[in-house]
């Protein structure tokens, strides 16, 4: 096809789809009977054409399983963004109930006197602290810990046998502040503490503990 | 289920009813995974693809014009991560345009060009031809000729005017013709 046939593309287009103008009609048929180029070009495309309108397997099959595949998948993203959202509100809600519950106790048990400015050493405190946790649970292999501290990983943090048959316990170094945290056994099944002081909902029928960090000496 | 039952539906998964994305993946994922298959040539990873268009279009659903057709928008999804995919794995199969489009039609191969509508009556061949074609191309010419869209979903998927879109299919013919001849 020389470059002044270029024009006539569109209109070999045009003439094999049907909508060609009847003035562009004749003046492509004109041009293909004179253009050996431009009529060999037509004799490929209308063969293309043709092999394309009747190839056999346009539509492909998709495994049987892909549908239930997408979605699940389509629930997991959905799940993970609600358990981050609940997450995040529970810890909210916790830390505006701990701060409330300071200030009441606060404005109940203020000294008459004013209060003393801070004394060296307050600043430590804002240190990360040490918080032995202990679980029992005699039937398992494996126990771990996760929650908000470990960005809930799956995996969470092994948990070491005491001395004591079926009790866990783990040394954890956190900052001050709330914390929702479960266990693992046997790498597979998510329990709540029994121990905990508090437990909240985890928006999936189950609960999360609360560990509560506080600021100052850790008992 | 027409158009208008698409919009129906996408309105009630904005609102929160997820059941109802069920029927738009029951729908669409025949033609979504064929499109992938045929892009790729490669049944495995149009499986992976696929889940990622849906799992984008439920992620993104709040971003659909329902002015447009659903499907134009789940393909525009589809081949936006096609070309994603080109580009990670950095060996794209095609050939460059200048070289399908060279000058083999002054010095054509000994193939009978008269063969050509036979020689790709082998869809195993065809397919693989195809898969040589570069992007645009390729893409354009599996919307009109296996997803039988129009010109103008077609433009509105790839982000190109009518006439273009009638150009690219044109070539998109010709490369193959040309390919054919070369002995691809």
């Amino acid at each position: 096809m020389r470059r002044k046939c270029t024009r006539y593309e569109g209109l070999m287009e045009r003439y094999l789809t049907g909508e060609i103008l009847p003035d562009e009609r004749d003046d492509l048929e004109k041009h293909l009977s004179l253009c050996p180029d431009c009529s060999r070009v037509y004799r490929d495309i209308s063969g293309v054409e043709c092999a394309l309108r009747t190839f056999p397997g346009k539509m492909v099959d998709p495994p049987p399983y892909l549908k239930t595949r997408i979605l699940a998948s389509i629930e997991g993203e959905r799940k993970s963004l609600w358990a981050f959202l609940t997450r995040t509100v529970t810890a909210f809600a916790a830390i505006l109930a701990i701060f409330l519950i300071m200030a009441v106790y606060g404005y109940l048990t203020r000294p008459s006197s004013p209060p003393s400015p801070p004394v060296a050493g307050e600043k430590a405190e804002t240190g990360t602290k040490e918080v032995k946790i202990f679980f029992y649970f005699p039937d398992a292999r494996t126990v771990s810990i996760t929650g908000d501290f470990t960005n809930w990983d799956p995996k969470g943090l092994p948990m070491k046998k005491t001395g004591k048959k079926g009790l866990w316990e783990i040394d954890l170094k956190v900052k001050p502040g709330v914390y929702s945290y479960n266990f693992i056994i046997d790498g597979r099944l998510l329990v709540p503490d029994p121990q905990a002081p508090e437990q909240t909902p985890d928006g999936f029928g189950g609960m999360n503990s609360i560990l509560l960090v506080p600021k100052g000496d850790v008992s | 289920m027409s158009f208008d039952d698409d919009v129906r539906i996408v309105k009630r998964v904005r609102r929160g009813d997820r059941e109802s994305f069920a029927l738009l993946v029951e729908k669409y994922e025949r033609p979504i995974f064929s499109f992938i298959y045929h892009f790729f040539n490669d049944y495995a990873l149009a499986e992976d693809l696929t889940q990622e268009v849906f799992l984008r279009s439920y992620r993104f659903i709040r971003t659909y014009d329902t002015k447009q057709k659903f499907s134009t928008w789940l393909f525009t999804i589809a081949r936006n991560l096609c070309i994603d995919e080109m580009r990670k794995r950095e060996k794209e199969r095609t050939l460059p345009i200048d070289e399908v489009r060279g000058g083999n039609i002054e010095n054509p191969s000994s193939r009978n060009p008269e063969d050509i509508a036979e020689a790709l009556s082998d869809s195993a061949f065809l397919k693989r031809l195809i898969a040589k074609l570069p992007e645009r191309y390729r893409t354009a010419l599996l919307l009109f000729y296996f997803h039988e869209m129009s010109y103008e979903e077609i433009s509105s998927v790839m982000g190109i005017s009518m006439a273009n879109t009638k150009i690219i299919l044109f070539r998109a013919k010709k490369m193959l013709s040309d390919l054919y001849r070369k002995g691809e």
